[in-house]
């Protein structure tokens, strides 16, 4: 069942959540610059806090999938959630933070929650490089092939385990968030060359992992 | 490689439940910023304290219901246990309403850190909005909710007279966000035509984020019976059982349910027990009503009609010194009419 939040406030109907809606609230006359609907909505939930909930609705997966990628599921929950408190209670300092991408910022919180469980993310990765590896019954090339992956991933998890964390970040920001160079420079608050580099290590580091591996 | 690493990492998509509690922290984190009433994290916030008033004061909390006899009408300094029981008696005199919708229409500012300029000159903007539901007795009359836009204005005398030296201007621009100022918004100190809209089926009203207003008018009417189903309710919904949340869950009764004059009585005299309760002086509503403030905690309270004692309305001003909100209590009430939408000035 929907419920209609916040009563007794200047409560958002379902027409004026959407940013292309009638100006409820205020006239926007001028608007300086051509920022997406994301820093649109951050901007007016400054005067209309509500405005905020739709960042959630756009992201929420995204940052969650993202922290269950490092985390597991259950940790993934607290942490996904806690980036839009985070979020909500920082998004004055959003501008500066992170170049404009209200996306890059929020999983630059993310990832900044997830380096303070660590220890959920080793542990995660231990329990990855033990997991048993399944062989198909048939014999086809496809079972081949998976098979083939499957005895790889306990080596590759060894390998993002034993990567630095700032590495790590990176390419798990590229690889699983689908985040860019620009994106990243912003969600972490390195220049983007930093970010070149870490990405290249970390892919260095991978590639012989898993090199060595397919060698011996 | 990046295939790999997915496709090592991939886990399955969160529980419906983990996504709704999760956006639920988030409402009520938002609902908490504007502090007009206590979010569940200010609750836990407050739980420490709530607990230490509770064995501080409860000795006395028997004794209370002795001081203020039926017919007295203390005045805007007796005790915050003497009006509510006050309170109590009126609203128990009161004839239960009838009619098709229960109409629950308020005001409500708030300033929110908006700055306005013109001709030179920057203030502090506040901003009023209505907000009228009308819910039915009948599911088939549908919930209609009104709403209205009353405009801008300065926010206190100071932005005021900011205000008049630019010119006392119908229209300002405001930023939001002083640190970069880039983005401005054009606010009219004119209030908007009404709007009303049918909510679509299956809507249904949240007080707060906290309680269904209908819910609370089936609670016991009598007051220990009201306070232990107060607790319980807290109990199974993982909320603190004490004092502060039997203190929100009947200050929310009071002003958003449709509740019997007996309810509305047991409610009252339940808030007189809640040890801690005190009066705060005088304090203006959203309309510039004066009443009886009263309040358990810091920054938030609840004002009284010092002629009869009915709710005018609440604010509250969180301890980040960000600017007042406050709510004003229209209408509370029965009615056959049909929805219309909200016309105020």
């Amino acid at each position: 069942m929907k419920a209609l939040e916040g009563f007794g406030h200047q409560y958002p109907t379902p027409t004026d959540r959407s940013p292309g809606g009638p100006p409820h609230e205020t006239h926007v006359t001028a608007l300086a610059d051509t920022a997406d609907a994301d820093a649109d909505a951050l901007f007016a939930s400054h005067a209309e806090p509500d405005r905020f909930a739709v960042l959630f609705d756009r992201h929420h997966a995204a940052i969650r999938r993202y922290a269950a990628s490092r985390l597991g599921g259950e940790p993934a929950d607290d942490v996904a959630a806690e980036t839009f408190l985070v979020a909500f209670r920082t998004r004055g300092r959003f501008r500066t933070r992170a170049g404009g991408s209200v996306r890059a910022w929020l999983f630059g919180i993310a990832t900044n929650l997830i380096r303070r469980q660590h220890r959920d993310e080793e542990r995660r990765y231990r329990a990855l490089a033990k997991l048993p590896v399944d062989t198909p019954p048939d014999a086809g090339d496809a079972a081949v092939d998976r098979a083939a992956a499957a005895l790889m991933r306990p080596v590759l998890a060894r390998a993002l385990a034993a990567l630095p964390t700032r590495d790590r970040d990176v390419l798990l920001l590229v690889a699983v968030a689908g985040l860019n160079y620009a994106e990243i420079s912003a969600a972490l608050g390195v220049p983007p060359g930093t970010v070149g580099s870490r990405l290249n290590r970390a892919r260095r580091s991978v590639r012989k992992a898993l090199g060595d591996r397919g060698e011996s | 490689m990046d295939e790999m690493i997915r496709a090592l990492l991939s886990e399955p998509p969160p529980s419906t439940g983990a996504t709704t509690d999760a956006r639920r922290r988030l409402t009520d984190e938002i609902a908490g910023s504007r502090a007009a009433r206590p979010s569940r994290t200010t609750w836990r916030r407050f739980a420490g304290v709530a607990v230490a008033a509770a064995v501080a004061v409860g000795i006395a909390a028997g004794s209370i219901a002795a001081i203020a006899p039926e017919g007295t009408r203390p005045g805007p300094t007796a005790t915050a246990p003497e009006l509510l029981l006050a309170a109590a008696h009126q609203a128990a005199a009161k004839p239960a309403g009838t009619g098709r919708y229960w109409r629950v229409q308020i005001v409500r500012k708030s300033g929110a850190g908006v700055r306005g300029r013109a001709g030179g000159e920057t203030f502090d903007v506040g901003r009023r909005h209505v907000a009228d539901v009308w819910q039915p007795r009948n599911p088939e009359d549908g919930t209609w909710l009104g709403s209205q836009n009353l405009g801008a204005y300065p926010w206190s005398a100071t932005d005021r007279a900011a205000w008049e030296r630019a010119g006392s201007p119908t229209e300002f621009e405001t930023f939001v966000d002083p640190p970069t100022g880039a983005r401005y918004v054009t606010l009219s100190t004119r209030p908007e035509a009404g709007r009303l809209q049918r909510v679509e089926s299956g809507f249904r009203i949240e007080v707060f984020n906290l309680y269904d207003p209908f819910e609370l008018a089936r609670l016991p009417a009598e007051p220990d019976a009201l306070r232990a189903a107060a607790l319980d309710d807290l109990r199974r919904n993982g909320r603190d059982p004490g004092d502060l949340g039997v203190y929100v869950m009947m200050t929310e009764l009071l002003t958003f349910a449709p509740a019997t004059p007996e309810l509305r009585a047991a409610a009252f005299t339940v808030l007189s027990r809640v040890p801690g309760v005190r009066n705060v002086g005088i304090r203006e509503d959203a309309t510039g009503r004066q009443g009886i403030g009263i309040s358990y905690l810091a920054d938030d309270w609840i004002i009284l009609n010092p002629r009869d004692y009915t709710f005018l309305g609440f604010g509250s001003q969180a301890t980040d010194g960000t600017p007042e909100t406050a709510t004003s209590m229209l209408k509370a009430e029965w009615t056959d009419s049909e929805p219309v939408p909200p016309a105020l000035s």
